[in-house]
């Protein structure tokens, strides 16, 4: 098989829920405040144990990024080049990625994307990748 | 805290394998490749087996657990300390320091830090195999295998690749200076028989010229894994003044772990070698400007800018200057992996953070032969692990008479 699905696990099972729905939905502590990724069973900036999921906005801007010129395993080398990347959300937190619809010379560190639920890599589950947001129609 | 040399444990001995391709050498067993490194390591200290009583080791694959009693009953001693430090590439400087403090602490006289240069062998048949891609976690209940792997996520390339395309965007890029780094230790490695790239020389333009192989890495600017071995041995005080050549003390030691995945660290140009560095100068009593020379983890020529500058020898986002302001090279006005470094010598697996700590204690001890530095007396050494996740700082300081 191409690629490697995610292993889903109990406390992560709502991310991968809300994707399927097209929605991005992150955990906060309920005492803090704190945004938590990925998804834990506590907050780790308080050490609070309540913790509530809600739908966030998905828009995010380019943290950094990359492009595989080699593929970096053999399960990956179907895919041309892809360009890796990190996503920073505006509630503040960085997700792994790749981006689609783009070519590496006009990726900038700091330009606007917008989320791809991209249910297509993976049978019955959903990825959060992402593409610049002045080219969404 | 500036501690007193007499009671700092001390570098006494080493052995390093040549660096050799895989198609020169077949894998060895590495319990007794462990053995043989151990004696060639006493041998050179002057020391015998009798005298070791602590071990710490890694790069044995012939079991993934009791690492130190495997080899402490293969090498038939019977040890008051025994480690196996899980810390990636900064592993073997972590011996170092540990050996050091065990025997600091009373625990330990002679540690054998043993690190046999072989790769581990594929993960076993079945799910994990099919899985496993070379990722560190790839097993259910691990966030790279739910957040990383799946996207592509994999390997070392990216990650450090994307630690330089940040700190492109916050500090400025300069391939030509990083270039220049690649030759100043290759130039190094041709004053070493035994680098994989001895007789090998190079220019920037060739570096620059490599493959890209994840924007803006290109293929001369990673380091290739090689086959090799090594192992040093840590004494104490009463132990370093009776062994054959200058003792070279561990005289600050600092260890730093900021996160496991880059993806995941709150700055990522904030590693954690800060802090380490910072200890292990505090406790020498000495500031990076009175280093002789430093031997920094160079598995990416981002990871040296990246720990110049963590470490203090320039401020943050000056780092390609300092490249392009030093001659870097044995003989130069900052001698920095003087042996060839990893870029230069290759990297036998975790081995490749032990070429670090012996580069370090033969310069000091005055014998590097043809790359000696001149009057060198001290040495920064540093280790990486991960994605500079986990990193550790030694401050060498040769013994007086």
């Amino acid at each position: 098989m191409n690629g490697a699905p995610p292993i889903i696990t109990e406390v992560s099972r709502p991310w991968w829920e809300a994707l399927a729905r097209c929605e991005v939905a992150v955990q906060q502590c309920a005492r803090c405040q704190h945004w938590i990724f990925y998804p834990r069973s506590f907050c780790p900036a308080c050490g609070g144990r309540e913790l509530a999921w809600h739908v966030v906005d998905g828009s995010a801007t380019l943290y950094t990024w990359s492009v595989a010129r080699v593929p970096v395993a053999p399960a990956f080398a179907h895919l041309d080049q892809p360009v890796l990347a990190v996503a920073e959300l505006g509630i503040g937190i960085r997700v792994p990625t790749s981006l689609c619809d783009v070519s590496p010379e006009d990726v900038r560190i700091g330009m606007a994307l917008s989320p791809v639920f991209d249910s297509d890599t993976y049978p019955g589950v959903s990825l959060l990748r992402y593409r610049p947001a002045q080219g969404v129609e | 805290m500036n501690r007193d040399p007499s009671s700092c444990a001390a570098i006494v001995g080493a052995a390093e394998y040549p660096a050799r391709r895989f198609s020169e050498v077949p894998t060895a067993n590495s319990l007794e490749q462990a053995a043989d490194l151990a004696l060639l390591a006493l041998h050179d200290a002057g020391l015998t087996l009798g005298d070791v009583d602590g071990i710490s080791v890694r790069g044995i694959y012939v079991t993934d657990q009791f690492l130190p009693a495997t080899v402490a009953e293969y090498l038939g001693v019977r040890i008051g300390y025994g480690e196996a430090p899980d810390l990636g590439g900064a592993a073997a400087a972590g011996m170092a320091w540990r050996a050091a403090a065990a025997i600091e602490q009373g625990l330990a006289t002679v540690v054998l830090c043993i690190y046999p240069g072989n790769y581990p062998p594929p993960a076993p048949a079945g799910e994990g195999q099919a899985r496993s891609f070379g990722a560190s976690s790839y097993l259910p209940g691990s966030p790279q295998a739910e957040f990383e792997i799946p996207y592509g996520h994999l390997g070392q390339n990216i990650p450090y690749a994307f630690i330089a395309q940040r700190y492109a965007h916050d500090h400025g890029y300069d391939p030509q200076a990083l270039a220049r780094l690649v030759v100043h230790q290759r130039r190094s490695a041709n004053a070493n028989p035994h680098a994989i790239f001895h007789g090998e020389t190079l220019t920037e333009a060739d570096v620059l010229a490599s493959r890209m192989i994840a924007d803006p890495l290109r293929m001369l600017e990673i380091v290739r894994p090689v086959r090799g071995g090594t192992a040093v041995v840590v004494a104490s005080p009463d132990v370093a003044r009776r062994t054959r050549h200058r003792p070279v003390l561990i005289s600050g030691y600092g260890e730093g772990i900021a996160h496991k995945s880059p993806q995941f660290a709150r700055d990522l140009l904030d590693p954690p070698l800060r802090e380490a560095a910072a200890t292990a100068f505090s406790m020498a009593g000495l500031a990076p400007r009175q280093m002789d020379g430093a031997q920094i983890y160079d598995c990416y020529t981002i990871a040296v800018l990246m720990a110049l500058e963590a470490a203090g020898f320039c401020a943050p986002g000056e780092g390609m200057e300092f490249l392009r302001s030093h001659d870097m090279s044995f003989a130069g006005d900052f001698p920095l992996n003087t042996n060839g470094g990893q870029l230069g010598f290759g990297q036998a697996g975790g081995a490749g953070g032990m070429t670090h700590v012996i580069e370090g204690y033969r310069q000091v001890a005055g014998r590097a032969g043809p790359r000696q530095i001149a009057h060198c007396e001290t040495m920064f050494v540093s280790g990486n692990g991960g994605i500079m996740s986990e990193q550790v700082a030694l401050v060498l300081k040769g013994a007086t008479a």
